[in-house]
């Protein structure tokens, strides 16, 4: 079910009123979080039920796992290696068969293998690489619990107690919450187990909630939709006829949809989330202003890479082990946050784009204590300006069949003629307006801090402009296209 | 910004900029005329000509084709003669008819653009198929601001479209009669299996649209726009197919490739006729062709 369907309208509204009626005639708790765990479900299945049964082992394994971890943390043991490699394993194990060995097998069988037939034929999941993540992210919380994640000791002691269906309950709302079951963000254990209970009415943010949902609306349904039918031409042979210009405008558009799509959704997901009294972390922080690629990752899909940071750099030993371990550490989290994103070499090429980027950044020393955007200068623009032009031509990898369409791309860039359609020019610019004023209002809120806040405070402003999205959402609309990341 | 604005803009909240925004909308942009005549892209505008199928009137025209059609704008021809253009970018004349035979309404006369009269047309009209919603146009007629072609952002496009492409309304070529096509004059093109195949196809699915059309008291007839393409051979298949089919039906084939003072058009692209040719395309057909066949 995406968000933008019709039968996504439906299936809230009921659930919504659902949850808030039992909230008012006093069955909170339980009864609202098993609401939501099977309203849950019954989003994910909606299209392809066949698949939930894949879920199904998940969460049904994991929470075996878990009991036997929490078992061992309550009674003040620390989890074995071969209990937590084991379950991790088995979650690596699924998402490995179902989303890579299609390419594994393309790279090592014969073209005509007649098993490189059934690897094709096999599944993809969707959402697979989400709840996979979650998953370790649960395992991995749960056997810090005594130590570093006193946070979920609540939730362990519950499940050490053997009860296993409502620690199944809540394991399956946590995987499977269906704001970010597809798409993210991706949630901490630590951060949403705490989190499950019961809201009542009076308890949600309601205008906040409305205003994520009327910012995520527009940025998916005005900006992206539209931006992904300027941008189409990408996706053909058709470019290389395009002039100099029009191949810039092309390459700039697509960053403005990848931005518009996927932050759309994370907005959406947290106004969703937060209808039911649930607080997801914000995914981009004006990704396009970072003045390195060390400082995009930490403005741009911020829940993947703290997440890559914290249960893959930080196990591989970060920092700690030596200049050449740093280099090759960051390179293999790249590269595998590259593969994370689709089993197809594109996505590898992308990743080990990143991976060297920030190994060049590091190298070069200009890595380290970022120039804050209110002191920057020019300095600062000027790598701005080379950071988002390195991260526009990575998305090529996103948009395009293979590395070879990208290196085309870039020799037409180089030697077509200059020019422009201004049918084109027109259209992306006017569409990608909004993300280049949301990133202008990121640039002007630290160095113009005391205008900025007084206009907050006179309050016109954000209705003016949560009332204009509005008025777009309804009268502008592009074609309705899937959210990038539910490929993903 | 004064002091009371700001104070409103506060009180209101966004659904009160909202409220505004939408009114503001229909006093401005309902008056009639008030539309984008062509998109910021070529899915919208197929999209929003598709929509204005909704209001078909029993004396319209619809002009059925590609985007060599879609070049004779409905403000090209005059008030009394009234036109829908159901030029589809990137599909077919059949396409179109198709995408016609959808909608419960008739029209009183249907031009069929001969120059894409052909198979291999209809990925594009599924994309089309697939992105319209019937609901939508349904409800957009009360709605107004629901509306594919008033779009603001297409609004604007057109806004800005018509400085750049100022035609200072062209001459008017005092055209002979269009040459009315009676029997092929060009040797039949051999062809492959797989084209006989999907030949074969695409004219079974053209005779039951065509026959259809024409008997629920559509009057028809095929045009073949002028483009640039002379000596193309893809036009000569055209005429073979379309004679096929109209000529058991009685219906007339004309050739304005074929008029006196043709060579005076000019094409943006080899294809689509610029605005100024566009104009006396259409002054044509509303004086001399399309009454005929009304």
């Amino acid at each position: 079910m995406s968000f933008t369907s019709q039968e996504f309208f439906v299936f809230l509204a009921l659930l919504l009123a659902a949850y808030h009626a039992a909230g008012a005639w006093g069955l909170k708790g339980a009864v609202q979080w098993g609401m939501l765990s099977v309203g849950s479900v019954v989003f994910y299945g909606w299209q392809k039920p066949e698949l939930l049964w894949l879920l199904g082992f998940s969460m049904g394994f994991n929470c075996l796992a878990g009991w036997l971890m929490a078992r061992r943390v309550q009674g003040g043991r620390a989890v074995p290696g071969w209990m937590m490699g084991g379950a991790l394993g088995v979650n690596l194990l699924l998402i490995v068969f179902f989303k890579y060995a299609r390419l594994i097998g393309s790279l090592v069988l014969a073209a005509d293998s007649p098993w490189l037939g059934k690897l094709q034929n096999i599944p993809l999941p969707i959402g697979i690489s989400f709840y996979t993540f979650h998953a370790v992210s649960f395992l991995v919380d749960l056997s810090r619990a005594g130590t570093r994640e006193p946070a979920l000791r609540p939730f362990c002691a519950e499940l050490a107690g053997g009860n296993l269906l409502s620690g199944l309950g809540k394991l399956s709302l946590y995987i499977n919450f269906f704001p970010q079951l597809i798409s993210g963000p991706i949630m901490k254990a630590r951060a949403f187990l705490p989190q499950i209970g019961g809201r009542g009415w009076e308890e949600i943010a309601w205008r906040q909630a409305l205003r994520y949902l009327i910012l995520g609306y527009f940025l998916k349904t005005v900006v992206a939709d539209n931006l992904h039918e300027q941008t189409l031409m990408l996706n053909s042979d058709g470019f290389t006829a395009l002039k100099k210009l029009d191949l810039l405008l092309l390459l700039y558009g697509y960053s403005a949809f990848i931005f518009a799509d996927f932050a759309g959704y994370s907005c959406m997901a947290l106004g969703l989330a937060a209808l039911f009294g649930y607080r997801l972390p914000l995914n981009f922080n004006f990704p396009y202003l970072s003045a390195s690629i060390t400082e995009f990752w930490r403005r741009w899909h911020i829940s993947l890479s703290t997440w890559l940071r914290d249960y893959l750099y930080f196990p591989l030993g970060g920092n700690r082990k030596g200049v050449g371990r740093t280099y090759l550490n960051l390179f293999l989290v790249m590269f595998l946050g590259g593969l994370w994103h689709g089993a197809e070499m594109r996505f590898a090429w992308w990743g080990v784009g990143h991976g060297v980027l920030l190994m060049l950044e590091r190298l070069l020393g200009a890595d380290g204590e970022e120039t804050s955007v209110k002191n920057g200068g020019w300095k600062r623009w000027l790598r701005m300006g080379v950071t988002f032009n390195c991260v526009s031509v990575l998305w090529l990898c996103f948009v395009m069949k293979d590395f070879a369409h990208v290196t085309r791309f870039l020799h037409c860039l180089a030697v077509n003629p200059l020019g422009a359609n201004p049918r084109n020019a027109f259209a992306i610019l006017l569409y990608a307006l909004p993300v280049v004023l949301y990133h202008a209002w990121g640039y002007v809120r630290p160095v113009w801090r005391e205008s900025v806040s007084a206009v907050r405070a006179g309050g016109w402003l954000e209705p003016l402009a949560y009332g204009v999205m509005l008025y777009c959402i309804i009268t502008n609309q592009g074609i309705g296209g899937d959210f990038v990341y539910f490929n993903f | 910004m004064t002091t009371r604005l700001r104070s409103l803009l506060k009180a209101s909240g966004e659904y009160g900029v909202l409220a505004c925004l939408l009114a503001l909308h229909v006093l401005c942009f309902s008056l009639p005329g008030r539309k984008a005549k062509l998109a910021s892209s070529n899915l919208m505008t197929n999209l929003a000509r598709l929509e204005s199928l909704h209001q078909l009137g029993p004396q319209t025209t619809v002009l059925a084709g590609s985007s060599i059609t879609g070049r004779l704008l409905e403000e090209y021809f005059s008030p009394q003669f009234p036109i829908a253009n159901l030029g589809l970018d990137g599909c077919g004349s059949l396409e179109a008819m198709q995408a016609l035979l959808a909608q419960p309404q008739r029209p009183a006369v249907v031009m069929i653009e001969l120059n894409t009269f052909k198979p291999g047309l209809d990925a594009a009209y599924e994309q089309v198929r697939t992105a319209f919603q019937p609901r939508r146009a349904q409800a957009a007629q009360f709605l107004p601001f629901l509306r594919i072609d008033q779009r603001p952002a297409d609004l604007l496009y057109d806004f800005t479209r018509s400085f750049k492409q100022s035609d200072g309304q062209g001459g008017q070529i005092a055209w002979n009669d269009a040459i009315r096509i009676t029997a092929p004059t060009w040797k039949p093109q051999t062809r492959t299996d797989a084209e006989q195949a999907a030949e074969a196809a695409y004219l079974e699915t053209a005779r039951a649209v065509i026959t259809r059309l024409h008997a629920e008291g559509c009057r028809m007839l095929f045009v073949l726009v002028p483009d640039a393409l002379f000596t193309d051979p893809w036009h000569d298949r055209n005429f073979e197919r379309a004679l096929d089919i109209a000529a058991p039906l009685g219906l007339p084939i004309f050739d304005l490739r074929r008029a006196t003072g043709v060579e005076s058009l000019s094409w943006t692209d080899q294809i689509h006729l610029t605005p100024a040719a566009a104009r006396t395309v259409a002054a044509f057909l509303e004086t001399e062709l399309l009454p005929q066949a009304r």
